[in-house]
């Protein structure tokens, strides 16, 4: 029997720390060479702020990987409902952080992945589950 | 020596059809993983040439968390 992947949303500072392959959160590197043992969802918000971090060509290669493996890498445009963005907003995220989390809970995330201290804080005793990249990479079984 | 791609394709049409499908699954990750290495190394290396690789990481956050709430405005008007 098989169990279906995980289905995960990594916050852009996963994204960005990982490309860095920053010394200081190596977590985010190794969390990005596991993609595979779970799946991913990039919605909107991360796109548009890895459009902001990257170049055109860096998106471009972007793009062609995610959709080279869109069986387990999904990207959506789509806007995050306002009543759901509000409502992570009246919860204590800040907009942007609350946009993640209601676009987490329209895809069906299991799990948001952040090193944002302060998402990961508010969300603590939300419905959607968040994790610090650490953690994250101990729920994957082992290589 | 590699096999070729004639023997390759012999040997992987030799194999149950889920062990295919799963090793058509861990080509497509191993695929994704090497693009995903040689896209970091081109960031790295822009960002090396930009003098900004080694910025401090409270800088990344602020510039983050900026741009973060920039498109949340642009897109959720009040």
């Amino acid at each position: 029997m098989t169990t279906a992947p995980k289905r995960w949303l990594l916050d852009t500072n996963v994204w960005i720390l990982g490309l860095r392959r920053d010394a200081n959160f190596p977590a985010c590197a190794k969390l990005l060479d596991r993609i595979g043992s779970f799946s991913v969802i990039v919605p909107r918000q991360v796109l548009k702020e890895l459009a902001v971090k990257l170049t055109k060509q860096e998106m471009r290669d972007f793009y062609q990987l995610v959709n080279n493996y869109s069986d387990q890498v999904e990207v959506s445009w789509d806007l995050a409902p306002t009543e759901k963005v509000k409502f992570y907003q009246e919860h204590g995220c800040r907009k942007g952080d609350a946009v993640i989390a209601a676009h987490a809970e329209v895809f069906e995330a299991s799990l948001i992945v952040s090193e944002n201290r302060q998402f990961l804080q508010t969300m603590s005793d939300m419905p959607a589950g968040i994790s610090s990249p650490e953690s994250a990479l101990q729920r994957l079984p082992s290589d | 020596m590699m096999q070729s791609v004639d023997e390759l394709a012999r040997a992987i049409t030799s194999l149950e059809p889920s062990e295919q499908q799963a090793l058509i699954d861990k080509v497509a990750q191993i695929n994704f993983q090497k693009g995903l290495h040689d896209l970091s190394e081109k960031y790295r290396q822009r960002l090396l040439a930009e003098h900004r690789l080694n910025v401090p990481s409270d800088e990344i956050w602020s510039e983050l968390q900026h741009i973060r709430e920039e498109i949340a405005d642009d897109d959720y008007r009040a």
